[in-house]
């Protein structure tokens, strides 16, 4: 990797030699320019002009990849990290032209407030930017299964897609990524109420099973038949927010229990079917599968297992239950610095504690004690 | 032989020392714990036990020169003390790297080759913040570096990293200016060449020219507008062509432009004027422009547009990062700009009146 950068500078050092030779035999006038230019250009090798690029804006960025073709070539083989969000108008077009430019690009950001990006541009990207791993989409509304079949065929080492917000996608264009983009380690559905079913998350299941994170948050066509997919197909699965899929019931969570022993936050907010049942098997996973968790992470343990649960509206819980599972992981507090346990809503598990909270209660009642 | 004799005979007396051969060839000698701050000279001598005497000094870089390397030490000799403060070391960094853009670009490459990661960080910073905000002309003219890119791959990305329209307007204006400034010293050498002093006003060399030409009458009346501003402030053009001269070098472009949107539609129909005595490509350039802007310009009326270019500034500013930061900026890099105009706000807040500070 060190050697190739090394290799590709001197080459763009070479090239760039070659070229000054052409322009300064060239510029009738820039007989005294020539020894300027020489001196300060050469001066800054690729390697710390693109050190200095990264320094910059984006938007900075993209100026000097205009600025001389020197500039262009390092600037092109170097940048790795393009954000686009800042732009209004013509994302669409921003996008079109710089695809073909910024051919390694490893993340692009093309979050926008006001939707632009068109199949056009997400096709463009996929053509040229085969190096992409982390591509956010979010509130692209005017995307559609196109762009997904040119990321599947374009992009297949993807490891992160935002698509949360774009309300147009299918799932068939989703279940159509999935068989090519095997890669996919954090996946972003929130909002994506067309494309997150049942039959997706089967195909998520059987196809990325190096997911490690997933948010189908809003998405009410989930139920329990993709989930339980999604348990045994991905086993390390560590973050799920399920928060208003409201067909989710208690056969979910069981499934996620047993499948996924990483998970470390899940997310049932307004999850309305979820009942004591799932807390148990929750709490039950845990300790069924102490032998096992203990001999892989064996210094770990402690921060292994849920850390952070939110159950808020799901009021048909009890306070037994959950106080059961809040003894086994000591990882979820109810304690106010490190929150992690949220039951807004949920007015009958008031009681629940955790363990430094309970603790805190009983030093401060001893002290009271003995100052009788 | 006799060197080390002494070093090793009066250690107490003398300081140790490490010779450093430029590419140049000159040696100079230099406390030991100075060098040792840099990781390369650091590695020559404990690896290589290099640099001990004169006949085996440690050879730089080429990328390091004299000059550079006398800053460089500086740099150390402040820094490998290990009593001073991070106020102290801060403020000394920032009045260190008060220096021109080349020297600025030398001393970067020099200490990236020398390995000095902190001071390559510092270095860097100061350019990217030079960089920041910038358009490509003017990165060019600051780093000399060749205009060697098509239209095409010049225009392309700005026209979309331009959202906002007075933005744009900017933009425009500053690409006029350039057009101008090309075209005045143009004329300047072509005027040396016909070695005649022109007493002529514009005026008459327009209606000359338009007569030979037989340009339509299409053509006349756009120029007659211009005439008639140009006839306001004919004594304005010439004194702010002066000043546009003197402040060729560094793009105080919107110094101008802020003082005097109305010069620009002067000088703009100055170069519709000269342009007919140049290259037809020339023309055909100026003309796409005229065409392209003309129709947008022509309906804004000076006074606006001063008042546009004043918005456009201040939104600009306003876009741009932290306030102190900024302060901090002016204030180290003051005493090196041409004058810069400060003046009071509306609320009462310092304004600048900067250069480019296009986002």
């Amino acid at each position: 990797m060190i050697g190739e950068e090394k290799v590709r500078s001197e080459f763009l050092n070479l090239c760039f030699e070659k070229l000054m030779m052409v322009a300064a035999g060239n510029s009738g006038e820039g007989v005294k320019r020539k020894g300027a230019v020489i001196t300060e250009w050469k001066d800054i090798p690729m390697e710390l002009l693109l050190r200095i690029v990264s320094l910059v804006d984006d938007r900075t960025a993209i100026v000097a990849s205009g600025v001389c073709s020197g500039w262009r070539d390092a600037i092109c083989l170097g940048l790795t990290h393009l954000c686009l969000s800042w732009c209004w108008k013509n994302m669409n077009n921003l996008v079109l032209s710089l695809a073909p430019k910024f051919t390694k690009l490893l993340t692009l950001v093309l979050r926008q407030e006001n939707p632009q990006l068109e199949d056009t541009a997400v096709e463009t990207i996929a053509k040229f930017c085969h190096d992409l791993q982390d591509l956010d989409l979010s509130k692209s509304f005017k995307l559609g299964d196109r762009s997904f079949y040119a990321l599947a065929h374009g992009c297949p080492n993807l490891t992160k897609l935002n698509i949360s917000g774009c309300t147009s996608f299918s799932d068939e264009g989703l279940e159509y990524l999935t068989k090519f983009c095997r890669k996919l380690k954090i996946l972003n559905l929130c909002g994506c109420v067309k494309a997150a079913t049942d039959c997706a998350l089967q195909a998520i299941g059987q196809n990325c099973n190096m997911l490690h994170s997933l948010n189908l948050g809003w998405c009410d066509n989930v139920g329990d038949l993709g989930v339980t997919s999604l348990a045994y197909g991905c086993p390390d699965l560590r973050c799920l927010d399920l928060c208003g899929c409201v067909r989710i019931t208690d056969d979910s969570v069981i499934a996620l229990a047993n499948g996924c022993l990483h998970l470390r936050s899940l997310g049932l907010y307004y999850c309305r079917n979820i009942t004591d049942t799932a807390m148990y098997s929750l709490a039950h996973s845990r300790v069924k599968n102490k032998a096992s968790i203990w001999q892989s992470m064996k210094g770990r343990y402690d921060e292994e297992g849920l850390r952070s649960l939110n159950i808020s509206q799901c009021t048909a819980l009890t306070p037994s239950a959950v106080q059961a599972l809040c003894d086994t992981f000591p990882a979820l507090h109810t304690c106010s610095g490190r929150h992690s346990l949220v039951m807004s809503g949920c007015l009958n598990l008031t009681s629940v504690h955790c363990a430094c909270a309970v603790q805190s209660h009983r030093t401060l009642n001893s002290i009271l004690h003995t100052a009788h | 032989m006799s060197e080390v004799d002494m070093a090793v005979i009066k250690p107490e007396m003398m300081k140790s020392y490490i010779w450093l051969q430029t590419a140049d060839g000159s040696i100079q000698q230099v406390e030991q714990e100075v060098a040792m701050f840099c990781p390369m000279i650091c590695h020559e001598v404990i690896q290589k036990g290099m640099g001990s005497s004169k006949n085996y000094a440690i050879s730089l870089p080429q990328r390091v020169n004299p000059a550079m390397l006398s800053l460089i030490l500086d740099y150390c000799r402040f820094h490998q003390v290990p009593g001073r403060s991070n106020k102290e070391r801060k403020s000394f960094d920032e009045k260190f790297i008060r220096m021109d853009t080349k020297r600025l670009c030398e001393l970067t490459s020099a200490a990236d080759s020398l390995q000095l990661k902190p001071l390559v960080d510092l270095t860097s910073r100061a350019l990217a913040r030079i960089i920041e905000g910038k358009s490509p002309e003017e990165i060019r003219e600051i780093f000399h570096l060749p205009d060697d890119l098509t239209e095409e791959e010049k225009l392309e990305p700005l026209k979309n990293t331009t959202d906002d329209p007075r933005i744009r307007l900017l933009n425009r204006l500053y690409a006029k200016k350039r057009k101008e400034l090309k075209e005045r010293q143009k004329l300047k050498n072509i005027e040396v060449e016909e070695e005649r002093v022109d007493d002529r006003s514009v005026d008459d060399l327009l209606s000359f020219i338009n007569g030979d030409n037989g340009d339509s009458k299409g053509i006349k009346n756009s120029k007659s507008k211009k005439k008639n501003r140009r006839r306001k402030d004919q004594q304005k053009t010439t004194s702010a062509n002066e000043a546009i001269k003197n402040h060729n070098k560094e793009p105080n472009g919107l110094n101008q432009v802020c003082h005097s949107a109305e010069v620009g539609q002067k000088v703009r129909a100055g170069v519709g004027a000269t342009s007919n005595l140049h290259d037809v490509e020339d023309n055909i350039f100026d003309n796409k422009n005229e065409l392209d802007d003309g129709d947008i310009d022509d309906e804004i009326d000076p006074a606006l547009k001063e008042k546009i270019d004043r918005e456009v500034e201040d939104f600009a500013r306003r876009l741009n990062s932290d306030w102190p930061e900024r302060m901090q900026e002016i204030l180290s890099f003051g005493h090196e700009r041409k004058p810069v105009h400060f003046s009071l706000n509306g609320n009462g807040s310092l304004r600048r009146y900067a250069n480019s500070e296009q986002r």
